[in-house]
């Protein structure tokens, strides 16, 4: 307990305080996100002949780390996305360009965030503008900062966010029946 | 089926919800991306468009909670029956306080009027002050260190509009939170700094008529007046989008002054002075009711790893005919302050480990005044009018380290260790004096102080072997100075046979230590102090089963219990040999007379079984919700190898149902709720006190509400009820004459307020980007 109470005063500072909670269980969420992408009209025209999906993280943050392990194992056992096979690569973010580079270099056509990079959303979100690029936070608040889709907890239940905005600027187009369900931000 | 063809009905555009639309997003897509379809409202869908997947439907159909195992899951993975409420059905059916909320809205649990004390699954043990249930906000527990007391009323202390859900899990609940979770674990989550950012504000009323004493409304004339209710409340949210980490911060205040409508009392035959406001002199009885009014306030930090809640809360109550005092007086009051920190921390170790840490003060006073005209009766040694006052002030201060190790990365065997201590200081006076000249009783009262520690260290293992089967095992040992230590067990085996249906296997135990006025309390003239009590203790074995509907639209679900209660603890006669002992010690005085003389101890020993039935269903996108709850239970007293059944108080047959037409704005929102309970004993029938007792009968409460946006008017909202209860008396008796060697008298049973009329405005001014849930009115 006492190392407990050192942990909570003296642990980790400020500056590298880790991400807040997840408030959808990420298996969930990956279940969810396989489900939704096949609702973006231009997902096979981005994707091509197999959904390569990137999983973002922070090389420095546990908790980014563990996300990103979480949302693979799911992913591993995903049969398919939107009829597609699944490849699934890590990244260590180290800055917006160096994300972009890596993704057209390995043709990537969903990123998946994970939490502890809610300060860098928006640049990613400037850094996608204009390209075809599906980007899904496992934190629902970074939907607001900038994320095409994330997945929040409201009433209790899972419910779908869509940042409108983004997703145009990004070529992803939901159809009208899934924004109906989704909340829709920006 | 018909839930299907509403779908297909909407899917076609028949069902198209009329309105004007908003306009679309702002953002004009960049040249070189196509521009989308124009996104439609919530609920529309146009034509040709591809129907959404119902095994897509499904998942966003199911509830997560995190109550069960203190981390989010589905509902159907939980190992414990979960029911949640949500702040979208509270809005809709004009829920004021958790207790309207678990009367209207839950399963199997009762807060009955018009003390809102709570019973479960077949028992309500009054007088308990709600020590059965752990209440917790946000997981901190509200229960008090005196005898882990709580309220659900505006007494808890926190703003409704703050309240995101209630996660109700029902059964023993000890194996993760300690004492007092015997009934089960009230979560109250509250909405994030995210979730509450902007401006909030709202006020509200409401008033009730007069009741006469055959429950008839009356006009307010003779000393009758109309209930009220006057409450104001205000909040501010911001959210940190810019930090590395997010967060957010955000508060909101409510000051409220309450009364509920005069209600006619007595006349009752007296052998003491009641005071100069009976209607009739020498007589107990007349107008009367109860008042209460106080602040609250609640503040939200939420920084990196940090999540720090401050809560306080000021109240107080008049009640002009609790404990015999003098009739209607309004300087019969209890008021009460108490003060929380809660703060919790997170860190992640590798890929597999976390920990969570929770630190926690609390601290407060009661104060109880009670006046009394006839001093010879009530005030030993003292002549004129005097005052009772009890004072307890109280702290505690506690710290939590919990370990979680998600050994695959994907929850199907995760590890959860932990360990809790927590110190508790707790005083209690009682200071009785001549209003007139302040003289104080010669007798040595209650003058009772004490600190004592606790701590805890659980243990708990989930396991999905396979993905139709999960099992569920955990133990907790407590360590109290109030009783010596406990172990609390868990097992759990669910297992998913079919298509989205689930089958549950539960055994869980549970245990409340004695609170500290149990343990402390002592009178030398009436009360000798336990010299030692055991923790009461609950076992129960469940077995529950839920089908969720295919394409996402609701669930079923079907339950049955027993439950073993043992060392209830309960007020008793002493023997002559305690007595004598006693007297001899000077713990009570000589002139004591045995027969009154009482003492806290493990006597009560129940069974309880029962079962229960929830439906929950919706239809076009959630526009038209259903729900109904149904509880049959029934408790048996084994206390003296003599079988007692029912129990007091609580209805063999209790259940809810509501529906409501949530339309797009402006057009208001409509919602039905009832509730039932059963016909209930009174305390007094139990213990025998009459040879005909009264019996409360059927009761029913309905409430009709209409909430709507004003439009134009940037998210200014209105909300108007109606409640009106079709019972004349609840199940408590009420007034000094509770037992009768005959059938002259049937005792008296507390009047209800009838009908309520309530209503509010309230403005939710959304400072960054607009949702449309926001837009809605939703949470």
């Amino acid at each position: 307990m006492l190392a407990g109470l050192a942990a909570m005063l003296l642990g980790t500072p400020w500056r590298r305080a880790r991400a807040a909670d997840v408030e959808v269980p990420i298996p969930l969420q990956i279940e969810l996100m396989a489900r939704v992408v096949k609702y973006d009209r231009n997902a096979i025209a981005r994707m091509g002949t197999a959904c390569r999906l990137l999983i973002v993280r922070r090389a420095n943050d546990a908790a980014s780390k563990s996300a990103a392990k979480q949302a693979r194992t799911e992913l591993a056992r995903l049969a398919d996305i939107a009829g597609l096979p699944v490849h699934v690569t890590e990244h260590d973010y180290e800055d917006a360009d160096k994300l972009v580079a890596a993704c057209e270099a390995q043709g990537i056509g969903v990123v998946l965030v994970t939490p502890g990079l809610s300060d860098v959303v928006a640049g990613m979100g400037s850094a996608f503008t204009d390209r075809s690029m599906l980007t899904v936070s496992l934190l629902a608040s970074d939907v607001l900062g900038g994320a095409v889709l994330g997945f929040a907890l409201e009433s209790s239940r899972p419910t779908i966010v869509v940042h409108v905005r983004q997703a145009r600027r990004q070529n992803v187009d939901f159809s009208a029946r899934l924004l109906a369900i989704a909340k829709v931000v920006g | 089926m018909i839930l299907r063809r509403l779908d297909m009905a909407l899917a076609l555009g028949v069902l198209a919800v009329v309105g004007p639309r908003p306009a679309s997003a702002a953002a004009v897509a960049p040249a070189s991306v196509p521009a989308p379809a124009r996104e439609p409202e919530p609920g529309t869908a146009p034509q040709g468009e591809t129907a959404i997947d119902p095994e897509l439907a499904e998942l966003l159909d199911e509830p997560i909670v995190s109550t069960a195992s203190r981390r989010s899951e589905q509902v159907s993975a939980a190992p414990a029956t979960v029911f949640t409420i949500t702040a979208e059905e509270i809005r809709l059916h004009g829920i004021r306080t958790v207790t309207e909320a678990i009367n209207y809205l839950g399963n199997s649990m009762t807060a009955q009027p018009p003390f809102g004390e709570v019973g479960a699954r077949g028992l309500l043990l009054s007088g308990d002050g709600g020590n059965h249930v752990l209440v917790l906000v946000n997981g901190h527990s509200m229960n008090s260190v005196w005898g882990g007391w709580q309220r659900l009323d505006r007494g808890l202390g926190v703003p409704i509009e703050l309240v995101e859900r209630i996660e109700i899990s029902l059964g023993p609940g000890s194996v993760l939170y300690g004492t007092s979770a015997m009934f089960g674990v009230i979560n109250i989550i509250t909405r994030t700094p995210q979730d509450h950012e902007g401006l909030h504000g709202g006020v509200r009323g409401a008033i009730a008529p007069p009741v006469g004493s055959n429950g008839t409304m009356r006009t307010a004339t003779q000393g009758y007046r109309v209930g009220h209710e006057a409450r104001a409340s205000f909040g501010w949210g911001m959210a940190f989008r810019r930090m590395r980490r997010g967060g957010g911060v955000a508060f909101h205040i409510e000051a409220f002054d309450e009364a509920a409508p005069s209600t006619s009392f007595g006349p009752q035959a007296i052998t003491y002075d009641p005071g100069p406001r009976v209607q009739t002199p020498g007589q107990w009885g007349g107008p009367a009711r109860r008042e209460s009014r106080g602040v609250s306030g609640m503040a939200s930090l939420h920084v990196a790893r940090w999540q720090i809640d401050v809560m306080s809360t000021a109240h107080l109550q008049r009640d002009p005919f609790e404990y015999d005092s003098d009739f209607a007086d309004p300087r019969n009051t209890t008021t009460s302050g108490e003060h929380r920190l809660d703060a919790r921390h997170r860190i992640d170790f590798g890929t597999r480990f976390r920990l969570d840490s929770r630190a926690h003060v609390d601290g407060g006073t009661w104060v109880g005044d009670w006046i009394y005209s006839d001093a010879a009766y009530f005030c030993p040694g003292l002549e004129s009018r005097c005052k009772w006052r009890e004072r307890s002030p109280w702290a505690r201060a506690g710290m939590e380290e919990r370990l979680t190790i998600d050994w695959l990365h994907d929850g199907r065997l995760v590890t959860s260790a932990g360990a809790e201590g927590r110190v508790r200081y707790m005083a209690d006076r009682i200071d009785v004096h001549q209003l007139d000249d302040g003289r104080r009783t010669p007798y040595d009262m209650l003058d009772a102080e004490r600190v004592t520690g606790m701590g805890a260290v659980y243990l708990e293992q989930s396991w999905w072997p396979a993905r139709v089967l999960a099992l569920n095992a955990g133990v907790r040992l407590d360590v109290d100075q109030n009783f010596g230590h406990r172990f609390s067990p868990r097992a759990a085996i669910t297992v998913l046979p079919w298509r989205l249906g689930n089958i549950k296997l539960l055994y869980a135990e549970a245990f409340r230590a004695p609170g500290l006025g149990e343990l402390l309390y002592e009178d030398s003239n009436y009360y000798l102090r336990a010299d030692r009590l055991n923790a009461e203790t609950v076992r129960s074995l469940e077995l529950t089963a839920e089908q969720r509907f295919p394409g996402g639209h609701g669930s079923f679900e079907l339950g049955g219990f027993y439950n073993w209660w043992r060392d209830l603890i309960a007020q008793g006669p002493i023997t002559q040999e305690q007595f004598d002992e006693a007297v001899a010690e000077g713990r009570l005085v000589p002139e004591a007379d045995i027969v009154y003389v009482l003492q806290y101890q493990n006597r009560g020993r129940i069974e309880a079984f029962g079962g229960f039935a929830a439906l929950q269903a919706h239809a076009l996108d959630r526009r038209i919700q259903f729900g109904l709850n149904v509880g049959v239970a029934q408790a048996a007293s084994l206390d003296g190898g003599q079988v007692q059944r029912p129990l007091a108080l609580y209805p063999t047959v209790l259940g809810n149902a509501r529906i409501a037409w949530v339309p797009r704005d402006p057009i208001p929102s409509v919602g039905l709720v009832a509730y039932y309970n059963s016909p209930r004993r009174t305390s007094e029938e139990v213990a025998g006190a009459f040879v005909t007792p009264h019996r409360a009968g059927h009761h029913g409460q309905l409430r009709a509400t209409v909430d709507g946006a004003i439009p134009r008017t940037g998210g200014l909202r209105y909300s108007v009820s109606v409640d009106h209860g079709f019972a004349a008396s609840g199940a408590y008796m009420v007034g000094p004459n509770r037992s009768s060697a005959d059938d002259s008298w049937r005792g008296e049973l507390y009047p209800l307020p009838r009908t309520t009329v309530m209503f509010g405005l309230r403005f939710d001014h959304v400072l960054a980007a607009p949702t449309r849930a926001a837009a809605r009115g939703g949470p």
